[in-house]
């Protein structure tokens, strides 16, 4: 459960139940479902789109088209999946069009994105600001990672070492690669 | 209600973008979406329920507005009672 603000009352409805009192006109309701659903929504989208600002954005929308979607929602599926397609498909279509501008703009793109001393600087501040958010990293998600990303090491040799379940090993490494994304966002 | 036969190493090489086959089978299995609810949790450093609720509020306030037709001016007027029109400027 999320542990973000929350609305008392309607905390103990299960996702239909909040469908059906945003339907006969309760907000709340509907912000309720934006905090149950809101870290599946981005986590489907930030897979997509690679860029958590823009996912961020995305997510937003997506539940704001849910809103206006849901005196339509009739239950056949969970609201969950109802939720995922939208984000799903926002994303896929937020990454064609990056593309198709990426395309267009390709010969500007790369003329800016030179490698002078600016740029080592910028490189040498980033690496420095990397360093510091790995170090922050909680122990249990420091440690695969390290051994993942700076020692290469496989997966499995990481489970041997730290006597981890491999799948756990993937799990932790996972989110320690988005923790990292998170704090180094401003430097997307 | 068929079984899903998904691992979930193949779960999580989805959610790192490494394995896209999967792609159409997530998007209507609950299993893999439930694994995936787990893994993504707490990912969301902020609350995104806050400037999705402003703009639902807003959108239903105009809605409101428009539908009671002849008070709109009304509505307005009360609005720029209530909030100001121009404060900061002074």
């Amino acid at each position: 459960m999320s542990k973000r603000g929350c609305a008392t009352g309607v905390q103990n409805l299960d996702d239909y139940e909040l469908v059906t009192a945003v339907q006969a006109g309760d907000l709340e309701a509907f912000g309720e479902l934006v905090r149950r659903h809101q870290d599946f929504v981005y986590g489907a989208v930030l897979r997509v789109v690679r860029n958590p600002t823009v996912a961020e954005d995305i997510s937003q929308d997506c539940f704001l088209r849910a809103y206006r979607a849901l005196p339509d929602f009739r239950g056949d599926s969970q609201v969950r999946s109802w939720l995922y397609r939208i984000a799903h498909n926002l994303a896929v279509n937020a990454v064609t069009r990056r593309r198709e501008y990426a395309t267009e703009t390709m010969p500007e793109t790369v003329a800016a994105s030179g490698a002078g001393p600016e740029h080592s600087a910028e490189v040498s501040e980033m690496a420095a600001a990397m360093g510091d958010a790995i170090e922050a990293l909680p122990e249990d998600l420091k440690a695969p990672l390290v051994l993942r990303e700076l020692e290469h090491k496989s997966y499995e040799e990481i489970a041997t070492e730290l006597q981890l379940p491999l799948n756990t090993v993937r799990t932790r490494i996972f989110r320690a690669r988005r923790a990292l994304q998170s704090q180094m966002r401003e430097w997307q | 209600m068929t079984t899903c036969t998904i691992t979930d190493v193949q779960r999580i090489d989805f959610a790192e973008g490494e394995d896209n086959s999967i792609d159409e089978h997530v998007l209507t299995c609950d299993a893999c979406q439930a694994f995936l609810a787990d893994l993504w949790e707490g990912q969301l450093s902020t609350d995104l329920s806050e400037p999705v609720m402003r703009v639902v509020g807003l959108e239903e306030f105009v809605i409101a507005v428009i539908k009671e037709g002849g008070g709109i001016l009304a509505r307005i007027g009360e609005a720029l009672r209530v909030y100001g029109m121009g404060e900061e400027s002074k």
